[in-house]
């Protein structure tokens, strides 16, 4: 019976539909809702779209898959036959697998713990609607737009255009509140030049991230080159981002990538920051 | 690719397209569309934000390094499908 079963079991795409799939929403739903999660739970429809695809790669790396196996769902679009069984049967991992999970899962209650104080401010709320994007992709690529960019673009009435300013503009108004934002926040030459003259929402111009607080916005490779939004400063003047139109690492186009990406941008990469102002101060 | 391809200016594409160029000399504050019926497709829902935001942050960490909380969770040895009894492969 369990060798009939193996045989039937298939690795699930993008834009499928079966019993096999709605099988695995639910048991993704109830993995995520054991860890907390629930608030990233999806439709138990079964069919596998793309917000069932990031739920299995978030559940995935909660169960300790491998690093290149989580990234492969959403880089693929497939769901493979030993994701399904962890989510489904997450006793049968193996030791190293549950070890990671474990260490994984701790990490995490450890980070919303941290940051559960600042949880209502709109900086927060800012930073997590961006960060929650990561992973986001111009479809088909190089086009400039699709699916959440070009509502992105939208918001602020462009076409298919360069939209790393447009990202930041978009969370600090939408989910900061911040007030006062016009269109030039698409272009990172007037964003630098409000915040050097002080014209609000824009607060200051710094040269470094010390001292900002997330949310700022961080202008990157040169003057009217490439802006991101600051989740984090480091030590030695760096900072953590989450950028709109850049690549997942050093190897692709910075300024026209066309991904949502966390990176570490160095000093030297730093050209400034705008800090910004949100409606309640924090 | 180059160094002047990873750092194309975002700014010379943006006012390359004439459009564009337009928005950016004459800025305009973005129209409610929502107040318009105009519904935008975003996750409104601050929880799954919140979930997702932190998911992110705890992947930057070393990957077998645990944090100051515990790891476990009730389901961690949980079979759900008796019907396949294959223990998940080493490299997933």
């Amino acid at each position: 019976m369990a060798t009939q079963q193996r045989s039937q079991m298939q690795p699930l795409k993008l834009g499928s539909r079966s019993d096999a799939a709605r099988a695995l929403q639910a048991a993704t739903n109830r993995r995520l809702r054991a860890r907390g999660l629930a608030a990233l739970a999806v439709e138990e429809n079964g069919v596998v779209d793309a917000r069932t695809l990031e739920a299995v790669r978030k559940t995935a790396w909660a169960l300790g898959a491998l690093v290149e196996t989580y990234e492969s769902i959403t880089r693929d679009g497939v769901i493979p036959i030993g994701v399904q069984r962890m989510i489904r049967n997450p006793g049968r991992r193996t030791e190293q697998q549950k070890s990671r999970g474990k260490a994984r899962m701790s990490r995490l209650r450890t980070h919303r713990k941290r940051r559960a104080t600042e949880q209502r401010s709109s900086r927060a709320r800012t930073v997590n609607a961006f960060l929650a994007k990561i992973g986001t992709r111009e479809q088909p690529a190089g086009c400039n737009g699709g699916g959440i960019i070009t509502t992105m673009q939208t918001f602020w009435g462009f076409g298919r255009v360069p939209w790393c300013g447009i990202a930041c503009g978009y969370h600090a108004v939408k989910f900061g509140g911040v007030s006062g934002l016009r269109s030039d926040v698409a272009a990172v030459r007037a964003i630098e030049a409000h915040a050097r003259a002080g014209r609000a929402p824009y607060g200051r111009w710094q040269s470094s991230p010390e001292g900002a607080l997330p949310g700022s916005f961080v202008v990157i490779g040169g003057t009217g080159v490439h802006v991101g939004m600051l989740v984090e400063p480091l030590s030695g003047g760096r900072a953590r981002t989450v950028e709109g139109n850049t690549s997942f690492g050093p190897g692709g186009s910075q300024s026209n990538g066309g991904c949502v990406a966390a990176r570490i941008r160095s000093a030297s990469e730093i050209t400034g920051v705008a800090t910004m102002n949100y409606p309640d101060g924090r | 690719m180059s160094m002047s391809d990873l750092w194309l200016p975002s700014d010379g594409l943006l006012v390359g397209d004439p459009i564009a160029a337009q928005k950016i000399q004459t800025p305009y504050e973005t129209p409610n569309l929502e107040a318009e019926g105009i519904r935008l497709g975003d996750i409104d829902d601050d929880e799954a934000n919140e979930a997702a935001a932190a998911l992110v942050l705890a992947t930057f960490d070393d990957d077998d390094v645990a944090g100051d909380e515990p790891g476990e969770t009730d389901d961690d040895d949980e079979i759900d499908d008796h019907d396949d009894d294959d223990n998940v492969a080493s490299d997933v």
